[in-house]
């Protein structure tokens, strides 16, 4: 891998809808939350956006166009994360693409045994110094369900990332109080939560329930996190034909009112609010019942939902890819994964999640990630595009060897190869050094390098004194824990 | 083709507004109203759930032939001598507290209604007591499914199952749990009676439960 080379975060090429076929996607969705509404599961909320405006039945909630539009302007353009150092690390606004792993995934391929098992403490641990390693995954979002702790796992993903890892991150957390237990954390590691809102750390990961329910922890997170001043995203997970239309336009109309009633209530709770907009669209596979996480439909409409976000509502947006439906890391999950990383990184999409992502979701795979760093890699390279400065051209270079020469000993070719992609994952050898090597497969050549980092990878931690610190907020969480579940 | 033979490739095809005057048709062609039952309406849903689980089908298609199936069933239903056409069980179902994600417990309730159960839907986000007294208040049940899809909801499973154990009522029904986040070990170490990953084996998972209860 080059480390010296420019990293590169935005390309374009890629889009799914026409201007005018957003403004009606926009107008459709204004019905919508105008004449079917959501239901709020929560009282305080309710009352908020009664006083902005909307009109409240009961649970039931209409937003009429103008309250829409109004927090819709009211909420940034952009948000930046800083690493956990408080170093600048991510610009999320315009076609600025940043990838990272998840989420919460139930089950683990073991890279040691390959068994389909259980998350644990340890894998918890493990993951957060794979992904750490990866140079091209750009933030840490919660992997593994820690099974040994059913009431605070959220918590304790949470702990692994901050204690073992300084890339900004993306957070899960089970309901308000766990919300505040991981801010009380990323607050000791910043010196306090003023800081922590002057330089955010993470996005908080929130969802509603499709068809059209906020559900009361989701409100109360977003609250929240909107009162605190950090950065709140609010994405909807509608299955075509499932729990949302069947088609791609209808599900996409859905899941944007759906995603703009989090956003409105973010506003109305405090205008100005940090909030990412986007949504996880995915059909369900009508036969195994499953969603299908990579397919093209799911491709197509998350990401023309990031476009919406980003040309018609100019907000920071949310992304998904490097997932697969695929039971392990095989040829399936490498050709899902790549066309979503590719496709999600030229459509422009912000805050682009999920790489690793096996079984719909329910099992992590390291190998994944591994190989899907790579294919990040290239796409940034993508991203470069052909360099048309003056050198670049290389006339004199051509004047120079002319027919029959060679271009091997030139300058320029000792000085920019450099510029040139190359990754230490993919073999490039010819047939008998490959061979020679052991002969492997770039799934076998991940599998080594993922058991590698567990077992010789240095762990990226925290100063010693505000681990303690850490440890100490998660013992009295553990301990809490305990009292609820005798 | 005879008029029950048509009414069969009807609820097939799940043509929904054709099933009623099938029906009557069928009666009308002098079958009696329990061949119509089963030839004309439960058959067909019969041979499509064996498609779906095999995968030669979507679940809409089975979905909407159990619609067109009901329709029948009503016509046929008041001209029956009681008991001749009883339910394949009784189940309540429901999604437990604080879970919001019901759909595949939603799925597993329109697979055992097509399979011939008749489910009571308690919906989602429900409370031990409240799956304590849906219990109490169905002398007949046979059947407890739960569902969870978070790691933090899953224990309200174990918390219902013990709510249900304290009322005295854990042998009238027998309990089978399925989400994301479950497995069978987790089945058996709540106490539960069985565990099913998906809708369709949850169908077999209640029949086996049937046949235990019956025993």
């Amino acid at each position: 891998m080059n480390v010296n080379m420019r990293p590169s975060f935005r390309g374009q090429g890629v889009s799914f809808l026409t201007r005018e076929e957003m403004e009606q996607i926009h107008s459709c969705t204004l019905d919508i939350l105008n004449d079917v509404g959501l239901e709020v599961q929560h009282k305080e909320a309710r009352e908020k956006l009664k006083e902005a405006g909307c009109r409240v039945e009961k649970k039931r909630v209409y937003f009429p166009p103008t309250i829409v539009e109004w927090a819709i302007n009211a909420a940034p353009s952009r948000i930046l994360l800083y690493d956990r150092d408080g170093n600048f690390s991510m610009d999320v606004s315009g076609r600025n693409a940043y990838y990272g792993v998840g989420s919460a995934e139930p089950n683990i391929i073991d890279p040691f045994t390959g068994e389909n098992r259980l998350c644990n403490e340890e894998d918890n641990k493990n993951c957060v110094k794979v992904a750490d390693a990866m140079p091209y995954i750009d933030y840490m979002m919660s992997q593994c369900q820690v099974y040994d702790h059913p009431k605070t796992s959220y918590e304790h993903e949470y702990a692994a990332m901050i204690r073992y890892s300084s890339k900004p991150q993306v957070v899960i957390t089970a309901d308000l109080e766990s919300t505040k237990n991981v801010v009380e954390m990323a607050s000791v590691v910043r010196g306090s939560l003023d800081k922590l809102v002057q330089k955010p750390l993470f996005i908080l990961y929130c969802e509603p329930t499709s068809p059209f329910v906020c559900t009361k922890e989701s409100v109360e997170k977003v609250m929240y996190m909107a009162e605190t001043g950090l950065p709140v995203l609010y994405a909807p997970i509608p299955m075509n034909g499932a729990t949302g239309p069947i088609t791609c336009a209808g599900s996409i109309i859905q899941a944007n009112a759906e995603c703009l009633a989090g956003l409105i209530i973010a506003e109305v709770t405090k205008p100005g609010a940090p909030f990412l907009y986007g949504a996880i669209i995915t059909n369900m596979d009508l036969k195994s019942l499953q969603p299908t996480y990579a397919s093209p439909e799911t491709m197509m409409e998350s990401l023309a939902m990031s476009e919406i976000g980003r040309e018609l509502y100019r907000l920071p947006t949310w992304g998904t890819a490097g997932c697969t439906s695929s039971k392990l890391a095989d040829e399936q999950a490498v050709l899902e994964g790549t066309q979503y990383i590719t496709l999600a990184g030229f459509s422009g999409a912000n805050v682009i999640h999920d790489v690793g992502y096996t079984q719909f979701g329910l099992a992590h795979s390291n190998e994944l990630v591994v190989m899907m760093n790579d294919v990040i890699g290239r796409v940034r390279r993508l991203f470069d595009s052909i360099n048309m400065s003056p050198d670049y051209l290389a006339m004199d270079d051509m004047k120079e060897v002319g027919p029959k020469g060679h271009f091997l000993g030139q300058d320029s070719t000792l000085r920019k190869n450099a510029d040139h992609w190359e990754s230490d994952l993919e073999d490039r050898n010819e047939y008998d050094r490959w061979l020679a090597l052991g002969g492997k497969t770039m799934g076998q050549r991940a599998n080594e390098r993922v058991k590698d980092i567990i077992e010789n990878g240095k762990l990226n931690s925290l100063p010693e004194e505000l681990d303690a610190q850490i440890v100490a907020i998660l013992d009295r969480i553990d301990a809490a824990e305990k009292e609820t579940m005798k | 083709m005879s008029k029950l033979t048509e009414l069969a490739a009807c609820v097939e095809a799940g043509n929904v507004n054709e099933v009623v005057g099938l029906t009557q048709a069928a009666l009308d062609e002098g079958n009696a109203p329990l061949d119509v039952l089963n030839g004309g309406l439960v058959e067909p849903i019969n041979v499509l759930g064996e498609k779906f689980r095999l995968g030669q089908i979507y679940v809409p298609e089975l979905l909407v032939a159990s619609k067109a199936m009901k329709k029948g069933v009503e016509i046929v239903k008041p001209l029956l001598v009681s008991g001749a056409a009883d339910a394949a069980g009784k189940a309540i179902f429901a999604t437990v507290a604080g879970d919001m994600h019901d759909i595949g417990k939603n799925l597993v309730v329109l697979l055992l209604e097509s399979a011939g159960f008749e489910v009571i839907d308690l919906g989602m986000d429900v409370e031990p007591e409240d799956i304590v007294e849906a219990i109490q208040e169905n002398e007949d049940v046979d059947i407890l499914g739960m569902s969870a899809m978070l790691t933090t909801t899953m224990y309200a499973m174990q918390d219902t199952i013990e709510a249900i154990e304290e009322a005295g009522l854990r042998d009238k029904v027998k309990i089978m749990i399925g989400g994301a986040p479950v497995n069978q070990v987790f089945a058996d170490q709540i106490g539960a009676d069985g565990y099913s990953a998906n809708a369709p084996l949850a169908v077999e998972l209640a029949k086996k439960l049937m046949q235990e209860k019956n025993k």
